[in-house]
């Protein structure tokens, strides 16, 4: 009898967790949004449907359910790092890095055909049919969507003049580390900041840790540099941090932005789909042929 | 219940699981890279490592020994860890999907930290009573999040430091943890009588 005991106890056991790991399954549902979500606002909202998808939303759902993350050229790289980063798995090659580009018409050429004005996703192209059309700059994604339809060619790609001055990287973070930790710079600055430290979280990439150190608070007054018996550009290398911030945060804003036309231009569309089919409803029931 | 102090205070720093008795390594390396990570998977083994050596206690002595059967007790334990760590999967992949998919594959790995599996053990071994065995546990599990939490601060202050090019990456790491363990070498022989 014994030796049949533990060839019951442990599939019996087994059994039980398996059975305690379902119910659990079922009470813990999972809430696949939240992922979504935090996916989509990596994602650049230029709505351009490059990747094969309607929308950045719908990519962002796709590439939670196991599409592939190169698909994005105009997030490029950063985008596709911080999705790998996201998701935990990498997608093998990095994308290029493109700069952002905007959309001008040749305004010489457009017929007033208004099939961009249809095209485009966020409702960046002004004018009426039989006039000329032109393209509000702030509001462009540089999505490409508008290139295809123009039946004369007159689109073309510029990069986008406020990131013309983007910062390359700065010689002083590449080089050698010359600090050496004498603490000189500390007991000048106004701000009551560590310069040394803000130098070091800069120079390893580590943005946040910057900003905790209180990167934003540095007024650029150049005294750490003056003290410094290692001539290190300090202040160099905090204006280039905080550019950089900066663009990051615009993008950020501009992309939240083009979520937002996005969105407007798709409710717009709904309603008019709407009224049209209760005017051809009306039509109907007054007996008029349509004709 | 200055018993139970002891035995918590006792597997938390001086027999530490992972700076004293290196078991539970490979999170320590793996998972340490950034602060936030490090306390995440920190306190999702706590809550693995008493659950399982609670549930392991009672199923020993509950099932295994009347039935005579303590031979199967490394299975059984298994058994009880992979589901634990299923179910904290399962917790986490709804409350948190983005604290799940940092943690990634360290998270199921936890079925494979010898140090769940060792405090089941090793409880076992030195014939504690559940109360006890909880403490042990809590005591373990909270050393392991504490070494965690340290080594991860440790780690992100070496990324500002200028290391010589022979040493980057995984050498002074491990030279770091040679030398936290040195540290924690120090409390040997505390609580001994």
């Amino acid at each position: 009898m014994t030796e049949w005991l533990p060839v019951v106890v442990l599939p019996a056991l087994m059994l039980v967790a398996a059975l305690l790991l379902r119910i659990a399954q079922r009470r813990l549902r999972t809430d696949e949004t939240v992922l979504v979500d935090a996916v989509d606002a990596l994602l650049p909202q230029t709505q351009c449907a490059q990747c094969g998808y309607p929308g950045c939303r719908p990519y962002a759902e796709a590439a939670v359910a196991g599409a592939p993350l190169d698909l994005c050229p105009p997030g490029g790289a950063p985008t596709q790092a911080a999705l790998e980063k996201v998701l935990g798995r990498s997608a093998g090659d990095r994308l290029p890095t493109p700069g952002p580009v905007r959309a001008v018409i040749d305004e010489s050429q457009c017929i007033g055909c208004f099939l961009c004005i249809e095209a485009c996703p966020v409702d960046a192209i002004v004018g009426a049919p039989q006039y000329l059309h032109t393209v509000l700059e702030d509001r462009c994604t540089g999505c490409e969507l508008c290139l295809d339809p123009c039946p004369v060619d007159c689109i073309s790609l510029v990069p986008a003049s406020e990131y013309a001055n983007t910062p390359s990287e700065p010689a002083s973070l590449i080089a050698d580390e010359p600090c050496i930790r004498c603490g000189r710079c500390q007991p000048v600055c106004p701000e009551a900041l560590h310069p040394d430290v803000l130098w070091w979280t800069s120079r390893a990439r580590q943005p946040d840790a910057a900003v905790d150190q209180g990167l934003k608070d540095c007024i650029e007054c150049g005294l750490c540099n003056q003290v410094c018996p290692s001539g290190i550009d300090l202040v160099g290398v905090f204006t280039d941090a905080k550019a950089r911030l900066q663009i990051e945060a615009d993008l950020q804003h501009e992309a939240e932005r083009s979520r937002a036309l996005y969105e407007e231009r798709q409710q717009r569309l709904a309603r008019q789909a709407v009224l049209a089919s209760e005017r051809r409803a009306a039509r109907l029931r007054a007996g008029k042929r349509q004709w | 219940m200055a018993d139970l102090a002891l035995i918590l205070l006792g597997a938390l720093l001086v027999n530490n699981f992972v700076l004293a008795q290196f078991l539970g390594l490979c999170p320590f390396i793996g998972s340490t890279g950034r602060y936030d990570t490090a306390a995440a998977m920190g306190l999702a083994t706590t809550f693995v490592l008493t659950l399982s050596a609670a549930a392991s206690y009672l199923l020993h002595h509950l099932l295994l020994v009347p039935f005579g059967l303590e031979f199967l007790r490394i299975i059984v334990f298994i058994i009880v860890i992979a589901s634990v760590v299923q179910l904290t999967e399962r917790y986490l992949r709804s409350t948190s999907p983005l604290l799940h998919q940092v943690l990634g594959i360290y998270l199921p790995l936890i079925t494979t930290n010898c140090a769940v599996l060792g405090v089941a053990l090793l409880a076992l071994q030195q014939s504690l009573s559940f109360a006890e065995t909880l403490a042990y546990a809590a005591g373990a599990a909270l050393g392991f999040t504490l070494v965690m939490v340290l080594f991860a601060a440790i780690r992100e202050k070496l990324d500002h430091a200028a290391v010589p090019a022979a040493f980057a990456g995984t050498p002074i790491t491990l030279i770091t943890a040679g030398i936290l363990s040195m540290a924690f070498m120090g409390f040997a022989g505390f609580g001994a009588p």
